[in-house]
């Protein structure tokens, strides 16, 4: 089933209904926000501070209180989301999972009039949609993602949160969909994304042939990404190590999302992408 | 080291393709992987070494090329014992010595274990026999290659208590065309009646320490001195090297008695026989008993059959009956033969001078008248010359008949079916025997008063023989019989004899009992240092080629396992 395909795209009009039942916005901007800012809907109060707007002031407040107590109101405003896919080879057996995903989120994004900014990654950054707003945007952004393709070599995170934030000053939502096994790490790339005030999430993306070794035996071993290959006998005890040593680094992965502050789900192609977003709405993965 | 088939060898040629296959065939899949650097992180922890790197790589070819190898010189059949490779005839000696215990095994079954690994060594051309060795030797399987046949027939001989008899043997010499191109192996612990009488067989020795006493001779029998005087003979052996005290314990078996207990000492070898006279003592069954555990239980007993006192009663006919009852008087009091009979109706035996009863066995001297037993009874023969024709006859035994003086010996005529024993050079008989239904008639032609007879050494000699002989009771078995023996039961007219009774103990035959025991210094010293092992090459065991099988087959299951380990994935 093509992204394009009129059931794909009914299926993700469900989702994004149960997207707008979640998040409860209906609005110019339909997400609701948790910062507070200028909007029209009463959110809170606040005690008066030096330089705050005096038309905030709750007069009525004062004169029955004498306490000066300004009025806080939900902020209304359009965010901006950027996905990153990982285009790398190693990504080839999970692309069309992380397209499928990508489209899933890109959809209820542009229906909910955010801004969406789509982008490959690999061993650079490589656009797939420049910044857009609005539904009529639905089908040319799911007609590019269809078309994207994997590239490059080994991904590099870090030199991508480079180029991407060359591109972007406008502060966002990032979604990095990625398996994460990326050689040179990820806590560089993530803390740089990080550091240009986005809001982070990580949606891993794994299948099982990177959680577990079930071959033995003389085998070449080959680099999906780089080509470099080693001939190794691979029995249970090595195979346990593997599956140890993945185990760990998805456990790292997950740490570091943990002490960052960032969001991270972590899925199997097992799982269909409506259940993960789904699941991500209902967490409050995408809430910023 | 030759082979047997060396054309075989050829097949490692076949070495050099099958490696070429190995090389062009086996090589590792390849498997892309999207976390090469944790494979790297997991692989550097456990660097192997270059060396091993490189051989394991063609570990396999390496297990697979020394199985098959192993098999090409399984098939050349290497042979390492020189062994000319005659066919076999394997003979176990299974005499009583051979149940001798040595731990938990005897030699028998050492014997056999050797005889098995002869059959394993044997080639595809080889063919072996197998015959069992005591007092006869028996064939238990005849020339064939059946390995299995030729087990099973090694598996079939069992122990037993007979002595070895070298003789025996010698039935396998022989004139038989398969004979000639055979070794004649002959596994034995060397404990032979006459070792150095061994025909042309190879000696396979089986040896061992084995510590044994035994009884080796027994005899028990009435002695003169009293009615009821019986008097014990044992002759013990030794083969501890040191001395041994232990006791003979002698039972009355019938009233189940404890008669004597005797203490003796033991000296290594043969010792002195122990000799007792017992008073008083039944006839019947007795048992000897040493009291010693030991290497080998069946001669440690010797049972012992002392026959009722039953003398044959005599009548005497005669003119002068006093030389002849006083005669039958002393054997009533030596030996018990005979007794006096107090009529003629009672007697078994009549002593007789001219005239021969119909009814009854006589022995008859100085033949006159009519009788059916002789005729023509003419003049007196003037200077008879004596001269034996059977010399063995039992009647004649311990008898110098031609010294003997035959005066008054008389020209008569022996009737048709009379056994002539001594007849004068003339020709007449001079002692003969006529059997008359069941009777037999012992002819003695001469004068005993006129010959001086009465007062001759023969005169109780001719009596004893003769009445021993016309009652049957010649052969009187001896108190134990060696175990194998056969023997003819006294007082029975049918001369075949009962047996052969193989193992120790009692045995009934009709009216009398004939008591067997393992009696045989050979088999009870149990060392025979005298016979040597052949030095002759013979191949035993598994052969080369069998190990080399296994060897291959051992090596492809090792690198089957492998081989799955690192291809199966």
């Amino acid at each position: 089933m093509t992204l394009t395909d009129p059931a794909f795209i009914r299926r993700l009009e469900s989702l994004y209904l149960l997207a707008r039942k979640i998040l409860g916005g209906s609005l110019q901007s339909d997400r609701r926000s948790t910062k507070k800012g200028a909007g029209i809907t009463f959110a809170d109060y606040a005690q008066y501070s030096l330089g705050d707007d005096y038309r905030s002031i709750d007069w009525r407040v004062y004169a029955k209180f004498e306490s000066l107590l300004i009025k806080l109101f939900e902020l209304e405003e359009d965010a901006t989301i950027y996905l990153l896919i990982d285009c790398s080879p190693s990504m080839a057996s999970k692309h069309a999972y992380a397209k499928q995903l990508a489209a899933a989120l890109g959809y209820i994004a542009l229906n909910t009039l955010d801004r969406l900014a789509v982008y490959g990654l690999a061993d650079r950054l490589q656009p797939l949609i420049e910044p857009a707003r609005g539904r009529n945007q639905v089908i040319p952004f799911l007609r590019s993602l269809e078309a994207a393709t994997t590239f490059g070599g080994n991904t590099d995170l870090s030199a991508c949160a480079r180029e991407f934030e060359a591109r972007h000053r406008r502060k966002g939502l990032v979604c990095v969909i990625s398996d994460f096994l990326l050689p040179g790490g990820f806590e560089e790339g993530l803390s740089r994304l990080q550091w240009h005030k986005h809001e982070v999430f990580c949606l891993q993306t794994l299948d099982d042939n990177d959680l577990r070794c079930e071959w033995k035996g003389d085998v070449t071993l080959e680099c999906v990404e780089t080509g470099k290959s080693e001939r190794v006998t691979i029995s249970p005890r090595e195979a346990k190590l593997y599956e140890d040593a993945m185990a760990e680094w998805n456990l790292g992965l997950k740490q570091t999302c943990a002490k960052r502050g960032l969001g991270f789900l972590s899925t199997n192609t097992d799982v269909s992408f409506e259940a993960v977003i789904t699941d991500l709405m209902r967490r409050g993965g995408l809430v910023t | 080291m030759s082979f047997l088939a060396p054309a075989f060898l050829w097949t490692l040629a076949a070495l050099a393709p099958l490696a070429a296959i190995y090389f062009l065939k086996v090589r590792p899949r390849k498997k892309p992987v999207t976390a090469f650097f944790l494979w790297q992180k997991i692989f550097t922890e456990k660097k192997a070494s270059a060396l091993f790197k490189r051989l394991r790589d063609v570990f396999s070819l390496l297990l697979m090329a020394l199985a098959f190898a192993a098999i090409a010189f399984a098939l050349a059949e290497p042979d390492f014992a020189g062994d000319e490779r005659k066919d076999l005839l394997i003979v176990v000696d299974h005499s009583a010595s051979m149940s001798a215990k040595d731990g938990t095994t005897t030699r028998l079954e050492k014997a056999k274990q050797r005889a098995r690994d002869l059959i394993a060594g044997m080639n595809g051309t080889q063919r072996a026999a197998v015959a069992s060795f005591a007092e006869v030797t028996r064939m238990l399987e005849h020339p064939t290659r059946h390995r299995k046949a030729l087990l099973e027939a090694v598996d079939s001989i069992q122990p037993t208590e007979l002595p070895s008899r070298v003789e025996a043997l010698r039935a396998l010499q022989p004139g038989d065309e398969w004979m000639k191109d055979t070794s004649v192996l002959l596994i034995t612990d060397g404990c032979l009646d006459a070792p150095d009488r061994l025909p042309n067989v190879e000696v396979l020795r089986i040896t061992d320490a084995a510590k044994n006493i035994g009884i080796a001779r027994a005899d028990l029998r009435s002695v003169p001195g009293g009615p009821a005087r019986l008097g014990l003979f044992i002759l013990p052996v030794s083969s501890f090297s040191e001395p041994v005290k232990t006791d003979i314990t002698l039972m009355h078996v019938d009233s189940n008695k404890l008669v004597k207990i005797i203490p003796v000492t033991l000296q290594p070898g043969e010792n002195p026989a122990v000799t007792l006279t017992l008073d008083d003592a039944p006839t019947g069954c007795w048992k000897a008993i040493l009291g010693l555990e030991d290497a080998m239980e069946s001669d440690n007993t010797a049972f012992l059959y002392v026959p009722p006192r039953q003398p044959v009663p005599v009548g005497v006919m005669a003119d002068d009956p006093f030389f002849f009852q006083n005669a039958v008087s002393a054997f009533e009091r030596s030996d018990q033969l005979l007794s006096l009979a107090q009529d003629t109706k009672t007697a078994q035996l009549m002593l007789s001078k001219g005239k021969a009863p119909a009814d009854i066995s006589t022995v008859v001297f100085q033949p006159a008248g009519e009788s059916t037993v002789w005729s023509k009874v003419g003049d007196e023969i003037a200077a008879p010359v004596p001269k034996v024709l059977a010399k063995d006859h039992p009647l004649l035994r311990y008898l110098d008949a031609e010294t003997m003086t035959f005066a008054g010996a008389r020209q008569i005529t022996a009737p048709t079916g009379a056994v002539v024993l001594v007849a004068d050079e003339s020709g007449p008989p001079l002692i003969y025997l006529m059997r008359q239904g069941a009777q037999t008639v012992c002819v003695v032609n001469l004068d005993p008063l006129a010959a001086q007879f009465y007062l001759s050494a023969w005169f109780p000699v001719l009596i004893h023989n003769a009445a021993a002989h016309l009652t049957h009771r010649e052969d009187m078995p001896p108190a134990t019989l060696p175990t194998g023996s056969s023997a003819r039961v006294p007082g029975r007219a049918d001369p075949t004899p009962y047996g052969p009774m193989v193992t120790s103990g009692f045995h009934e035959a009709d009216s009398w009992t004939f008591a067997t025991s393992l009696v045989s210094p050979e088999e009870s010293l149990l060392k025979n240092d005298t016979l040597k092992e052949s030095v002759k090459p013979i191949a035993s065991g598994e052969a080369p080629s069998y190990w080399l099988l296994v060897l291959a087959l051992g090596v492809l299951v090792g690198e089957s396992i492998l081989y799955d380990r690192r291809k199966v994935g």
